[in-house]
């Protein structure tokens, strides 16, 4: 028995692509702290030189978080109805803070690493004074301010795939596995970053080994949870296999992520080594291209395949 | 007997229903629709191989479902459920950012151009708290819509649920929507065709 559709409405999503953008520039400064923090937290001597560098990556790439959020909202004046009117149930009430407190973290963690590496502030004078005081930092020392950053920042980041993986009927999305493919391609695009940034430095050897084995670590696991992503979609129900249907049909993700942002820079960051600078860092652009497309296809599709259903 | 408290629900009969838009269109006048968005629309789809078909038509709208995913998402409470079990935005306090928009698992809402807010049908509270019907329902050609209050036995739309088999849309995802069908070709097969 065949069902034809002759006439169906779909009321069209005002999502465009700020959503993604959105998400895609939390990733990458969430990602860059991930770096800072393997010296900070873990106390990796290899990371040393990078931990500021980065964090200051993670910062200016926090910058548009704000602007697109803004953007984002059909009144953006009312912006300030978010801060008084807190809904528990929501995701984006609960994300509305973390991206308010993970910046200021992030300031007072700036200041207080650059207190450590030497390194004067002028824009962040009086808090690198007060954070040379024990009451400066209420207690914490670094690995303290460190962790409670890392913290802020890996919620910051998760919120956004909680904030998909709530919404009923949108089978792409209701998935245990989209908050650690998030992170996972966070870290990856944020890391790649750290390197373009780290390679135009005088960047060691070793330390730039190290950071390309994370990011090759981390392309992996991506691999595992786009291919887990498949295994079931396709195996527990037909509107699983509709979406499916639906990536793979869709190039941005396919061609864009799975090929050009993964497969290939794998190949490009295969054997790391200073002499193959311009190499490692087309590798790394290719990273950081192939984060923005899955946040593309994975918004876009999410909304297009639930719409086979309503 | 009727209990103090409301609870308005629709039940939709889609063997009286024949496609010709009516309530659409009024929807559209009534509450000032703009021309890219649905408050209320009649999907129709083909079933069966010829020369048996069947064109079947279902008039779609906000179910005002009680465990309604576009008010657990809000994240500024503009949207909420009132006293009458109805799911209303308050257009005042709504950022536009489109959450509910795209929680709601039966695309009933839609951005209005015009106010840049989400809008969404309201079972025309306007016109039922003045004791009329909603647009829809009193503009409906073939009487296939009811309009009623569920918690009122003796409503007519009650003594129709309990006359006619009714099923719901999506039951899976727990929504328990206030809009009932009967007779309808629904959660059986995908939209687009499937087999
Ligand atoms: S149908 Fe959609 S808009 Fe209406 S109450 Fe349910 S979730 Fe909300
Ligand atoms: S668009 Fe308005 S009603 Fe919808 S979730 Fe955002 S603030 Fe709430």
């Amino acid at each position: 028995m065949n069902t034809q559709d002759v006439y169906v409405v779909v009321n069209a999503s005002p999502w465009n692509y700020l959503v993604p953008l959105y998400i895609f520039f939390k990733g990458l400064s969430v990602g860059a702290l991930c770096i800072s923090a393997v010296y900070t937290v873990f106390r990796s001597e290899r990371f040393k030189t990078l931990a500021f560098p980065a964090a200051i990556t993670s910062l200016l790439t926090f910058i548009p978080v704000p602007f697109l959020l803004l953007a984002d909202l059909h009144q953006p004046l009312r912006f300030w109805h978010l801060l008084v009117n807190f809904n528990p149930t929501s995701v984006i009430s609960w994300g509305t803070w973390l991206i308010i407190l993970y910046p200021l973290c992030l300031l007072w963690y700036i200041a207080r690493l650059g207190l450590s590496q030497g390194i004067s502030i002028p824009i962040l004078k009086g808090v690198q004074e007060s954070a040379s005081t024990s009451q400066g930092t209420f207690g914490l020392g670094l690995r303290g301010l460190s962790i409670l950053t890392l913290s802020l920042a890996l919620l910051a980041d998760l919120y956004t795939a909680f904030l998909l993986g709530v919404v009923k009927g949108k089978v792409l999305w209701n998935s245990a596995l989209l908050p650690g493919y998030f992170l996972t391609s966070a870290v990856v695009t944020g890391a790649a970053l750290v390197l373009i940034v780290y390679l135009n430095k005088k960047p060691e050897e070793k330390t730039v080994r190290t950071l390309v084995r994370i990011i090759q670590g981390a392309l992996a696991l991506e691999i595992f949870f786009a291919i887990s992503q498949w295994i079931t979609l396709g195996a527990t129900s037909l509107q699983g296999q509709k979406a499916l249907e639906l990536l793979w049909k869709d190039p941005v993700y396919l061609i864009g992520d799975i090929f050009l942002g993964i497969l290939v820079p794998l190949v490009l960051l295969n054997k790391p080594s200073l002499n193959k600078k311009p190499v490692l860092m087309i590798g790394a652009l290719l990273v950081i291209l192939g984060g923005l497309l899955l946040r593309f296809s994975i918004v876009g599709v999410g909304i297009q395949a639930a719409g086979l259903w309503n | 007997m009727p209990t103090e408290k409301k609870r308005y629900g629709m039940v939709i009969d889609t063997r009286k229903c024949v496609g010709c838009m009516s309530c659409t269109i009024s929807c559209k006048m009534e509450n000032g629709v703009t021309y890219d968005g649905f408050r209320s629309w009649v999907d129709m789809t083909e079933r069966g191989v010829f020369p048996r078909v069947k064109r079947n038509f279902i008039p779609k709208l906000c179910n005002h479902c009680e465990n309604a995913p576009c008010v657990t998402v809000c994240p500024v409470k503009a949207s909420y459920i009132n006293a009458d079990g109805v799911v209303l935005v308050d257009q005042k306090r709504c950022i536009g950012c489109g959450y509910c928009i795209v929680a709601c698992p039966y695309s009933a809402r839609y951005l209005h151009e015009g106010l840049k807010v989400a809008d969404k049908c309201t079972f025309c509270v306007h016109r039922v708290s003045m004791g009329l019907e909603p647009a829809c329902v009193h503009n409906c050609m073939g009487k296939a819509r009811i309009f009623g209050d569920l918690n009122d036995p003796l409503s007519e739309i009650s003594q129709y649920i309990t006359k006619n088999g009714v099923q719901t849309l999506r039951p899976d995802l727990g929504t328990n929507p206030n809009v009932f069908y009967v007779d309808a070709e629904i959660n059986k097969l995908p939209n687009k065709g499937g087999k």
